[in-house]
Formats: C-alpha cells, sequence, structure tokens
C-alpha cells in the first residue's frame, strides 16, 4: 500500500507560500544590491518549492519552477546581468506560483496562464542559446528547458549512475525505490544491486542501508534531470552521473551576455509567438498523465487540507511542556494534602491554591503566547507593493520597517492586514507627493514612508508615517462644511478635523486614482479597527507628513477587565478604556437637551449612563449620591457609566455573546467568573450610541 | 510440517518493521532445517526490509538451511525487482 502522499499537502503548501514570500522578498532586496547570496536564498527558495511539488506530482508547477530556475542558474553563475527587467519578470512569476498554488490548495485545476510567462522564459534563454550556437557550433548546447527542449536534445545516449548512499539513508525517510521509479520515469533502467556491504545477519543493523546500485538509463533526458531525481539525498550520498554516449558534453555551457533580451521586447515577441512553440507544454502527454492523477486526489482531500495551521518555536513548547509539569506536581501535592486534610494544614492548602493560581495564569499566558506571531508577516507584503505603486505613480519613495519581531495574535494579525494596506497605499498616492512637487516645494531626498510596530502595555502600536506634504486641516474643514458634516463657522479641535477623513463617503483626493481615493476604504479601515476592539489616531503636520497611530489589543481572547457591580448584576469595562473613576457625592449632575444627565468635567459635558435603565434592571430606586461613576471613553468619545462598586480587576475570556445567544448593541461578549455566573462585558462605543438613541427616544416621545 | 519453520512476514516489510522480524527471524533459524516465509501479504516493501531478507538468506545458507518462499506478493516482487535483488533473494 502506498503513503497517502495528500496528508502532507498542507505542510507543503505552507511552504512553498513561505518559500515565495523569501522570494519575493529577496527579489526586491537585489534591486537595491546584487549580492550573490540573495540570488542564491532565490534559488534556494525556488528548488525547493519544484523538488515538493515534483514530489507530490503537481508538475505544472514543478516544470515552471524548472525554467525559473535555469535562469536563476545564469544569475547566480554570473552569466545573466541582473536588471530590472529580470526582477520583474520574476516577480511576476512568483505571482503566477502563489496563483497555481492558490488554485492546487483549493482543489482547481490550474489554467495554462503560466504558459506565457514560460515562454518568456523560453525565449529569454534560447535566444542566448541560439547565439551560442551560431558561435559555437559545435558546441552542444544544453537544454535550460524541459518543457520545450527535449525533441531538439537527441545527443544523449544514456547514462551510468552509480548510488553510494549514506548508511542512514533509509532513516531519513528517503527510499532508494521511490527514485528508481522516478528514475524509470526518465526512460529504461536497468539496475544493479551491489551487496558486498551489507554485513552478516546477526550484526547488521537493520535500520540502516548497506546496499549500493549501478545503474544504467536509457534515456534522452538531461543530466540535470537525472541528478533531479537524487536532489533530496544530495548530501546523503555519493552520486555519480555519466552519459555512455560522449560524443556530446552533458556540462551546461551555454550562454555569454551578448542577447540581453529585455522583458517588454519578449512581450512584444511573445503576441507573435507561434502556437507550436507553446504546445510541447500542453501536448506532453507524458507529463500530463500523472497529474490528473493527483488533482484528482486533491480534489478529494481539499477540504481536510484547509484548516489553518501555525509554527510555534520550540521554546513557547518546552515552556509549556514545563509549566504543565509544575501544574501536575502542584496538583498532587494539594491532592494528598486533601485526603489528609487537618487545620494545622490550612496554611499549607492556602500556599498550595495560591501556587495553582500562578500555574495556572502562567500556562495561560504561555498558552495565548502560541498563537502569537511577529507582525513581520503583515509587513512583509508591503515592499512589493511600494515598489509596484511608486513606479506605476513615478514617485520616488523608500519603505522603512522597523519592528517587525513585535508579536500579536494571529487572528488580529489576519484582520490588520487589509486595512495597514491600505493606509500604505494611501500614504503612497495621497501623503507622498510627486517628484515634481517635492522639487517645487524645496523637499530634500526621496519620498519616505514608515512602518513600525511595538507593545505597549496590553496593546500593539503600529505607526504609518510618511514625509509627504500633510493634511490640511482646512481643507478638511472646507470640505466637511461641503457635505454638511459640520456647520460653518464651528470651531473645532485641529485633530479632530483631520479625523474626519475617516468617516464615511470623505474623500479630499482631487483626483480619484486607481490607487485610492475613491471616497471609501479609510472609514472602512477605521471601522475594521474598532471592530477588533482598536483605535486609530492620525497626526499631520502641513508640509512634513502624517503618521497614523494604530493600537490594537495583543490578543481578541482574553481582556483586562475591570469587574463592576449595578444593582445585582456585575458587569465587565475593559481596563484600557476607563478614564476614572469619581464617587457621586462629590460632583454635581445637571440636565441638558430635556432630561439628559451630564458630568460637567472642565470644559467638556459627558453624558451619564445609568445601566439600571439601559439594560432595563429590576431594582429599586437608589440615592443620586450613593455609588460612583466610571468615565469611559472609545473612539474619542466619553460617558460616564453610573454603577454601585468599583470590584475587581481581572482579565477575562471573552466568550461570544453573539453565537450563544444574540448581538446586543452596548455588549460586545460575556464571560464566566470564578463563581460561575456570567457576567457581560460591556463595548462602550456600543453602549454610548444605544444611550443616544434611546436619550433621542425619549425626548421625541415627551415632545 | 515435521521439518520447517513457517514464517508468516505480515502485510510490511519495511523499515518500520524490520525491528521486530529480526529476531522473529533470528529464532526461525534456531528450530528447523528448512524456513518458509509466507510472503502473500505483503503489501508494503522497502529497502530496509528487503535487505535484511537477503541478509537472512545469506546466513542461512551459511548454516545450511534451507529458506524458501510461499506465494510473494506482487507487491514485494516490484520492490525486490527495482531494487536490482531479484537474483539474489531467489526470484529469478
Amino acid at each position: 500500500m502506498e503513503i497517502d502522499l495528500s496528508q502532507f499537502h498542507a505542510v507543503f503548501f505552507e511552504e512553498s507560500f513561505e518559500g515565495l514570500d523569501v522570494m519575493e522578498q529577496e527579489l526586491l532586496n537585489l534591486e537595491e544590491d546584487t549580492d550573490l547570496e540573495n540570488v542564491n536564498t532565490i534559488f534556494r527558495a525556488a528548488h525547493s518549492i519544484k523538488g515538493g511539488s515534483a514530489t507530490f506530482g503537481f508538475n505544472q508547477v514543478a516544470e515552471f519552477t524548472h525554467v525559473m530556475e535555469t535562469l536563476l542558474d545564469e544569475m547566480r553563475e554570473g552569466k545573466r546581468e541582473i536588471t530590472r527587467e529580470i526582477i520583474d519578470l520574476l516577480l511576476k512569476s512568483v505571482d503566477c506560483l502563489r496563483g497555481m498554488l492558490n488554485k492546487l490548495q483549493d482543489g482547481d485545476d490550474v489554467n495554462n496562464d503560466y504558459v506565457e510567462l514560460v515562454d518568456y522564459f523560453n525565449q529569454l534563454l534560447s535566444n542566448e542559446s541560439s547565439d551560442d550556437k551560431q558561435n559555437t557550433p559545435n558546441q552542444n548546447s544544453e537544454e535550460p528547458l524541459s518543457v520545450s527542449n527535449k525533441d531538439d536534445d537527441n545527443s544523449n545516449g544514456g547514462y551510468s549512475i552509480k548510488f553510494v548512499p549514506e548508511n542512514y539513508i533509509l532513516q531519513t525517510g528517503n527510499e532508494p525505490v521511490r527514485m528508481f521509479k522516478e528514475l524509470e520515469g526518465l526512460g529504461t533502467l536497468t539496475v544493479k544491486a551491489d551487496l558486498t556491504k551489507v554485513p552478516n545477519f546477526v550484526e547488521l543493523d537493520p535500520e540502516l542501508c548497506f546496499v549500493s546500485w549501478d545503474m544504467q538509463l536509457d534515456s534522452q533526458e538531461s543530466e540535470a534531470d537525472i541528478r533531479a531525481v537524487f536532489e533530496w539525498v544530495d548530501d546523503d550520498c555519493l552520486l555519480e552521473v555519466k552519459q555512455l554516449n560522449n560524443s556530446s558534453s552533458n556540462e551546461s555551457e551555454k550562454t555569454s551576455d551578448n542577447a540581453k533580451a529585455t522583458v517588454s521586447e519578449i512581450n512584444s515577441e511573445a503576441s507573435t509567438q507561434t502556437k507550436a512553440q507553446t504546445e510541447p507544454l500542453v501536448a506532453d502527454s507524458k507529463k500530463l498523465v500523472p497529474i490528473k492523477k493527483e488533482k484528482e486526489a486533491v480534489k478529494s482531500t481539499n477540504k481536510s487540507t484547509s484548516s489553518a495551521s501555525i509554527r510555534v518555536g520550540i521554546d513557547k513548547v518546552d515552556t509549556l511542556i514545563d509549566l504543565v509539569g509544575e501544574l501536575v506536581i502542584t496538583q498532587s501535592m494539594l491532592g494528598e494534602l486533601g485526603e489528609n486534610f487537618d487545620v494545622s494544614k490550612l496554611e499549607q492548602l492556602v500556599a498550595g491554591l495560591r501556587e495553582l493560581e500562578s500555574n495556572t495564569r502562567e500556562l495561560q499566558e504561555s498558552v495565548m503566547r502560541i498563537r502569537m506571531l511577529p507582525i513581520g508577516f503583515v509587513f512583509n507584503r508591503m515592499p512589493r507593493m511600494v515598489r509596484d505603486l511608486s513606479a506605476q505613480l513615478g514617485k520616488n519613495i523608500d519603505l522603512i520597517i522597523k519592528g517587525e519581531d513585535t508579536e500579536l495574535d494571529k487572528t488580529v494579525m489576519e484582520q490588520i492586514g487589509d486595512p495597514l494596506t491600505h493606509l500604505v497605499r494611501n500614504a503612497i498616492d495621497h501623503g507622498i507627493e510627486s517628484n515634481q512637487q517635492r522639487a517645487d516645494n524645496n523637499k530634500q531626498g526621496v519620498g519616505k514612508i514608515t512602518l513600525d510596530a511595538y507593545h505597549q502595555g496590553g496593546n500593539i502600536i503600529i505607526e504609518i508615517e510618511d514625509n509627504g506634504g500633510g493634511i490640511n486641516p482646512d481643507i478638511i474643514y472646507a470640505k466637511a462644511v461641503e457635505k454638511g458634516l459640520i456647520e460653518e463657522g464651528v470651531e473645532i479641535p485641529e485633530e479632530q478635523i483631520i479625523g474626519l477623513i475617516m468617516e464615511p463617503g470623505f474623500s479630499t483626493a482631487e483626483v480619484v486614482s486607481d490607487v485610492s481615493g475613491r471616497g471609501v476604504g479609510l472609514d472602512v479601515v477605521k471601522r475594521n479597527i474598532n471592530n477588533l476592539g482598536g483605535s486609530v489616531d492620525i497626526s499631520s503636520v502641513v508640509g512634513r507628513g502624517t503618521k497614523f497611530t494604530i493600537r490594537l489589543p495583543l490578543t481578541l481572547a482574553i481582556l483586562d477587565g475591570q469587574l463592576i457591580r449595578c444593582a445585582n448584576e456585575i458587569y465587565v469595562i475593559p481596563l484600557a478604556s476607563i478614564v476614572e473613576s469619581i464617587p457621586l457625592a462629590g460632583i454635581k449632575l445637571t440636565k441638558i437637551a430635556g432630561n439628559m444627565p451630564v458630568y460637567k468635567n472642565g470644559n467638556e459635558y459627558i453624558p451619564i449612563v445609568d445601566l439600571r435603565d439601559e439594560f432595563d434592571i429590576k431594582t429599586e430606586k437608589q440615592s443620586t449620591n450613593e455609588g460612583l461613576i466610571a468615565i469611559v471613553e472609545g473612539e474619542n468619545r466619553k460617558i460616564a457609566i453610573k454603577i454601585d462598586e468599583l470590584l475587581g480587576q481581572q482579565q477575562v475570556v471573552i466568550k461570544s455573546l453573539e453565537s450563544h445567544y444574540k448581538c446586543i448593541q452596548g455588549v460586545s461578549g460575556a464571560t464566566i467568573l470564578g463563581d460561575g455566573r456570567v457576567s457581560l462585558i460591556l463595548d462602550i462605543v456600543g453602549l454610548s450610541r444605544r444611550s443616544a438613541d434611546r436619550a433621542t427616544a425619549v425626548r421625541e416621545k415627551v415632545a | 510440517m515435521a521439518n520447517k519453520t513457517t514464517l508468516n512476514l505480515g502485510s510490511a516489510l519495511d523499515i518500520v518493521h524490520v525491528g521486530d522480524l529480526k529476531p522473529r527471524l533470528t529464532t526461525a533459524l534456531e528450530k528447523k532445517p528448512h524456513v518458509v516465509l509466507i510472503a502473500d501479504k505483503i503489501e508494503r516493501a522497502d529497502t530496509a526490509g528487503v535487505q535484511l531478507i537477503y541478509s537472512f538468506m545469506q546466513y542461512a545458507k551459511e548454516k545450511d538451511i534451507a529458506v524458501t518462499w510461499q506465494k510473494p506478493s506482487d507487491k514485494l516482487l516490484e520492490t525486490v525487482s527495482k531494487l536490482g535483488m531479484s537474483e539474489a533473494l531467489g526470484f529469478v
């Protein structure tokens, strides 16, 4: 029975996507610094994807990466100059591979979009080979591409292969039978085992391999293709591949730099290419038949591979194991104490319980840390975008990334990606001025966008800063008046005026471009961030730039809460939203707009929200002097919640109210307290809206 | 029945099972002058498994103990052939 390879698909896709990210990153680095190590890294990533995809039967991916690899090989050997056109082509290839892998992951067929790119590569590579042929007619131009050159490459008669594996090879999961099967796919194979080194049965360690092999392969394939079969055991064996027909050398002696076709040239040629050039790709039934089988396998296992996974550092797992060990010790100590308990052991019991509490808290923190990933995962998609967009808009922009190792919860990170992308696009499109404008304003240097992330308390702060033209509050004010958002003449603090650009439908862009500025976006960014329990602030100086500061909770699963009592109910207020609490006895309440109680704090009036009214708690009316108010803030709006008593502060595990009951405005979720009671977690922004709506309704009723 | 020991190789003759198989083979050699390897159920075979059997057969030969196959499965024959060991294992 064969091993079901589909069980490894999820890991393959995960690793391949990581590999593509690495390739993209290094390609961008290559533009700035043509370091050979960058090319090597890109080559290695492509090579791994090729190897993996061939193993799993994703032959189109393997073929495509093989073509890429040929070009990369020339680059790393210094035979091909690294130009922006080449980098563009490789970046497009990364996109194309990502698309192919996404389709395979979803169990869909890979369409032939990649063929066009393969043709570009073919053109690029074969142009030079043909030039070489002209220059040195006797030299056999070894095929750069397995896809299209098979028919031309008839010079190889066969190979003699000597394969002497290290004796541990079987323990690494590398099975010679599998390799020989692959070789059989390349031609007619004759295998002879050399058994002279196999030890006496008594001394034999059956997991070690003492057999070596001499093979003859009658094949038209290149030596590279044959060596590729052994690529996983490259360092774990002695491999000799000799061509039996010596009339042609199989050394890759292609290339000189004399035919530097640019991508643009290739583009124009590609459109006029004959169909025959692309046909070997689609018509090579030998290659395609096994793919179909695999595709069916992929489809059938599609659902099982879609579950998300995260990689966890071994140190985090070790910490967890240690903590669980401690917990078990404490538990057994308490268990023993319980069996022989008398009052004299009370102190021991209390100490044990304290230990248990400490263990549990540490365990909780460690478990939460498992979900933490560096924000670099999100930041890393920005350099490519900045590169492409700045080229599209003709702006010179440098992207500086800091704090990419700052960790945050995977769920938060997945949801912050799009808002962050939007803000960076916005900075490129609207923030940074055109080169001409910068020159006109005598601004030195290129445009600069800085991404930074760091922890502050229980939050992660992400900053997106540009050194562009800044936001002119006068223009925003005029636009807001025009849109009827504010009345003319009303005095509003500058930061609030600038904050208006995140209101729905508010775009001051004079030209609606492809990049951003359609009048939607920033409000969605703000809403998404608010939905994550975060906030976004903007600061801007005209002529010097703009900074968006996003503040997000590190995790969505746990909240630092302040427990409060109102009548007989206990609620949780997010600790981060509490500004201050004041006893009611010492303050004066006033009423405005009919019957709405407010607390005057300096120059601002803060509406007072009574949870008894909001949540219709049945209780006796208490005196207005009893209890206290907790001033809380959300989305720059403050409210004062009237409460009876402040209880303790604690971390609470958030449970969704919506999935267990229904969505209630003013309540973001629920938690279970130590005594088993369910307590609602207040959503400050929702509560503020709810109370405003209720006040309006009451006013209308009275009127 | 009298002079031979039969040893059923089960469904897998591979690296996962060679550790357990070796002592069984050793025991089989201690008993009778003729060992019959039952291999009809083998669905999985690899280099480690085939190498162990080869070494066992060589050892048995030294001790003048005959080893014969009973109904080797197609999978076993295929694997042995791919490894170029058909002759060494007496399949040719």
